[in-house]
């Protein structure tokens, strides 16, 4: 049996080549958390019936290479070729999936969104004058999420936060998704309208199942509204 | 293992945490260990007594029957052991590192991105950007296994009492 200090020995010499650069003090793992989730929202509307879905960049070409935002932007910058996915159902204005950019709530104030869908006229008025720095309204986004890579229990206070958000935002679906568990957040937000998805990862697929589901509800509805 | 080797080992994998500039991974277990253990106990309400009130009923007024003592449920919050929170931190540790990576693996192998090429990038100024590379993704992937097999043995070092 290995002495503690071989067993301390062994995860020092195995932690430096394991550790993904997104585990930043910077990034925490949120930044692949957020483009994880961005194609659980793409595999929702495939299977939705989604007839069209392309990539495409922030100056309006199509994407060959998928940039994602590591930080909150504006819709509209392009320091670099961000790409968001163009998704169209059929007889329904299509819309636009986006990963970290600004949303206005009810008060006017810009949010930071970590991943939402929205109507792309909406993202086509921000983007057509990039000195104009206009923020979509979230009154034109189908779903938010908020996106939580966390390595322990997820803290009561961001569940608050969460319900906050929710009462300035006007979109019709928001979701809290993270990695982990908590209970607290769990009944804090039991029977609310805005959603909590935990353990959200790829070994837990009857959870990542469960959010695809709920997703799912949501282009669904988009689908059959008139 | 005993409470003094626990501390001591979380101290050891505090300081190889920090190494690796994972402070954020030890500060979310401190909020964890600060806010305590939260768990249901049962308690005894006593029972209404005359006087508990705060002035003595009027004269005539009808005195309502006593309520009697009653057990109810509480969430209580209790401090964590040393051993609980070595287990919290291995625990931490293996969530985040192996979460990242399996994330990683996990994106590069969904068709709805065909097969393009993903980068994560921030603002150009703050020059952070990696493009996702399949071989890359492939050896952190063996280098998580043998840390989780390490973190499992010293987890399982911490409940067998050694």
């Amino acid at each position: 049996m290995a002495t503690k200090r071989e067993l301390l020995d062994e995860i020092r010499g195995a932690l430096g080549p394991a550790v993904s650069p997104s585990l930043t003090n910077r990034s925490k793992g949120c930044d692949i958390y957020e483009a994880y989730l961005f194609a659980l929202v793409l595999e929702s509307a495939q299977q939705e019936g989604a007839t069209r879905i392309v990539f495409e960049n922030v100056d309006g070409s199509t994407a060959s290479t998928v940039t994602f935002r590591t930080s909150p932007m504006k819709i509209q910058t392009r320091t670099r070729p961000y790409s968001h996915a163009v998704i169209g159902f059929d007889g329904k204005p299509a819309l636009e999936l986006h990963v970290g950019i600004f949303l206005n709530g009810g008060s006017r104030v810009a949010h930071e969104s970590d991943v939402v869908v929205l109507d792309r006229a909406e993202a086509n008025a921000c983007r057509s004058d990039p000195q104009s720095e206009i923020v979509p309204r979230s009154g034109k986004a189908l779903l938010t999420i908020e996106a939580k890579f966390y390595s322990s229990q997820l803290k009561l206070g961001l569940g608050r936060n969460f319900l906050g958000l929710c009462t300035d935002y006007t979109v019709r679906d928001s979701f809290l998704v993270t990695n982990t568990a908590s209970d607290s957040v769990a009944a804090l937000l039991a029977g609310r309208k805005c959603k909590f998805a935990p353990q959200v990862d790829p070994s837990q697929p009857s959870q990542v199942d469960r959010l695809r589901g709920l997703l799912r509800t949501v282009f669904f509805n988009y689908k059959t509204r008139r | 293992m005993n409470n003094e080797d626990a501390i001591e080992m979380y101290t050891e994998l505090t300081r190889i945490l920090r190494e690796f500039a994972l402070d954020w991974i030890v500060e979310q277990v401190e909020d964890d260990i600060r806010a305590g253990k939260a768990e249901q106990k049962r308690a005894t309400i006593p029972g209404d007594r005359r006087d508990a009130l705060a002035e003595a009923p009027p004269s005539g007024a009808k005195i309502s029957r006593r309520r009697p003592t009653r057990e109810e449920e509480f969430t209580a919050l209790r401090d964590f052991s040393p051993t609980e929170r070595l287990e919290l931190l291995i625990d931490a540790t293996d969530r985040a590192v192996q979460g990242a990576a399996n994330l990683e693996s996990q994106l590069l192998n969904m068709e709805v991105f065909g097969g393009v090429k993903i980068v994560l990038a921030g603002e150009e100024g703050d020059n952070v950007s990696r493009s996702l590379d399949a071989g890359q993704t492939e050896r952190r992937m063996q280098s998580v296994q043998r840390l989780s097999r390490a973190l499992a043995a010293l987890r399982l070092e911490l409940r067998n009492g050694h």
